[in-house]
């Protein structure tokens, strides 16, 4: 019986590994697919929450855009699309929103979330931004730089305060903490 | 001299398994403390290096024939490359929602199980199955959130009977086939039948199994038949071959269908109590329905507890054996809790301590009595030259 290369130690590395990095490799092009979207926009933010130890460092970030008008028929963990329109200061509002994807515009999609009176409230999956720990971040007058796929997926790129980068500043780590 | 060789020292291959956990620990930490200097894509690198480093070198030891210390270093590669998953989850800052996560954990179990069947590794096989209940559990509050379904314990308990039915079916497919598996598949069915036995010995709980206005949402229901399918689907394979290989009795069949519909017929039976919170404020206003329910709900814990004993014993696996002490322990102390808290005495807690301690007694009487039944039986066999399953 001739060898086999892949019933062999190395041969089933190989796969293994082939397949983890497929895994990996998939879910960074998944999520940094927006990334390569030409299409900017800045967001204005609510008040943003404290930090919420959970998954890492991370902060919540409430936008502006978050609560919308309700459609009507639409239910919890529909996708929606929010329609926006840059203002003079160059921050992207809301314009309007629908179920169907618009054609064109500066569109960002969104997940109902919950339905309440005349309001939805939408997660765009970027209400969340990570970072390490010992960073010192501003809270106020915080806008959202973000990327956009053509259909409608954010990431996140920078936070902006007063209009320009966050400058995060980090202080020195003590190896006995 | 220390031999760390195949098959010879499991204490090396704990301290060694250990070092896995403390050193992805570390790289855990690292990750944590700051790293803002280090570029994100240099960060993946530094992770996805590791992670395939910890794999060679698992691979290296096994070539060389020190399977277990290898079996732990696939261990480390396993937890690498959930934090790989979970760092470029940090990096791009992707939800961090119930569902987020759920969906971070699915994409770690189901590479690790893949690594797992390949090199045929019960430690990686562990890592998977402890990911894996971790994820449905998630996956179960992630639902309730997306689709703003309402809570319902009722629900995460026919998850875990379905995985407890999946899993047996598993092991039963393993054990047909000669595989080491099986154990690993046999520990984790004992445990979720446990957990769901558990859970429905809390008065609270069987009330709220099945809220008032309960409505079960499309989401929720897709996931719940598939779930149903597939380990009905893994049962009923594991248990045909295995019966038909000769390594399973009718007997333990029968005593395994048993059991599941009694579970079925013990989860229905709580939405007569749907809702019924009100009857747990207050001292004695608890309906005479719902206290025979919790009564013979936690008589069946000790049963199901003595009977997993008796499954650790038959099958000589002193993890199952531990598993249901602990669960026992478990029990004890719950109860001890609940009856302080419910009676505000020690009266309660002194009655199911004698109670319970009569059944212990007429308990391990019995299974003293199974015992030396299946050693002579087993005995008998080997005589005969066959094997004992």
């Amino acid at each position: 019986m001739g060898f086999n290369f892949f019933k062999s130690e190395y041969g089933k590395l190989i796969i293994v590994i082939f397949f983890l990095l497929i895994i990996l490799g998939g879910f960074l092009i998944y999520v940094s697919f927006p990334l390569l979207g030409t299409k900017t926009a800045i967001l204005a933010t609510m008040p943003v929450d404290p930090f919420d130890p959970i998954r890492g460092q991370y902060m919540i970030i409430g936008y502006e855009i978050g609560t919308v008008s309700k459609l009507s028929e639409v239910v919890v963990g529909d996708n929606v699309y929010v329609l926006l329109k840059e203002d003079s200061e160059g921050v992207s509002r809301y314009q309007s929103v629908s179920l169907k994807k618009p054609s064109e515009g500066i569109l960002i999609r969104g997940k109902v979330k919950e339905v309440s009176g005349d309001s939805m409230f939408l997660d765009y999956g970027i209400e969340q931004y990570f970072f390490e720990r010992n960073a010192k971040i501003p809270t106020q007058n915080i806008t959202v730089k973000i990327k956009l796929s053509d259909f409608g997926g954010a990431r996140i790129v920078e936070l902006l305060q007063n209009g320009e980068p966050v400058k995060i500043e980090y202080a020195d780590v003590n190896w006995k903490d | 001299m220390i031999d760390f060789k195949k098959g010879e020292v499991s204490f090396g291959a704990i301290v060694a398994t250990l070092g896995a956990i403390l050193i992805a620990l570390g790289i855990a930490w690292f990750m944590a403390l700051n790293w803002h200097e280090i570029h994100s894509a240099l960060k993946i690198v530094i992770l996805v290096f590791f992670t395939v480093g910890a794999y060679f070198s698992g691979v290296l030891f096994r070539i060389n024939d020190y399977e277990k210390i290898g079996g732990s270093l696939l261990v480390l590669g396993a937890l690498l490359y959930t934090l790989s998953i979970f760092l470029i989850a940090q990096i791009f800052s992707t939800e961090a929602s119930i569902q987020g996560i759920a969906f971070l954990l699915l994409l770690a179990w189901v590479g690790i199980l893949f690594a797992s069947y390949i090199f045929g590794s019960s430690f990686s096989l562990v890592i998977a199955l402890i990911e894996f209940l971790i994820w449905i559990s998630f996956q179960f509050f992630a639902f309730v959130e997306i689709f703003d379904g309402d809570f319902s314990i009722g629900i995460l308990v026919i998850i875990y009977l379905l995985v407890g039915v999946g899993f047996y079916g598993l092991t039963q497919i393993h054990k047909s086939r000669g595989s080491d598996f099986a154990q690993v598949y046999r520990f984790w069915t004992a445990f979720y039948v446990l957990l769901l036995t558990y859970i429905l010995s809390f008065q609270t709980f069987l009330v709220m199994l099945w809220p008032a206005g309960f409505s079960l949402s499309g989401g929720i229901l897709i996931f719940l038949i598939a779930m149903f399918f597939i380990s009905v689907i893994l049962a009923i394979i594991g248990i045909s071959m295995s019966v038909n290989s000769g390594k399973l009795t009718s007997n333990e069949v029968f005593g395994f269908v048993g059991l599941v519909f009694l579970y079925i017929l013990l989860i229905a039976l709580t939405g007569l109590f749907s809702g019924d919170i009100s009857s747990l404020l207050g001292r004695g206003s608890l309906s005479g329905g719902l206290w025979a329910m919790w009564l013979f709900d936690n008589i069946l814990f000790i049963f199901v507890i003595l009977s997993v004993i008796g499954y650790g014993t038959r099958y000589k696996s002193s993890k199952i054996v531990s598993l249901a002490i602990s669960f026992f322990a478990l029990d004890v102390i719950t109860r001890y809790i609940g009856f302080i808290m419910d009676f505000g005495g020690y009266l309660g807690a002194a009655m199911i301590s004698i109670l319970g301690g009569i059944i212990l007694i007429a308990g391990g009487w019995g299974l003293e009595k199974w015992r030396k039944r299946l050693i002579k039986r087993t005995e008998q066999k080997t005589e005969a030259g066959y094997a004992v399953y």
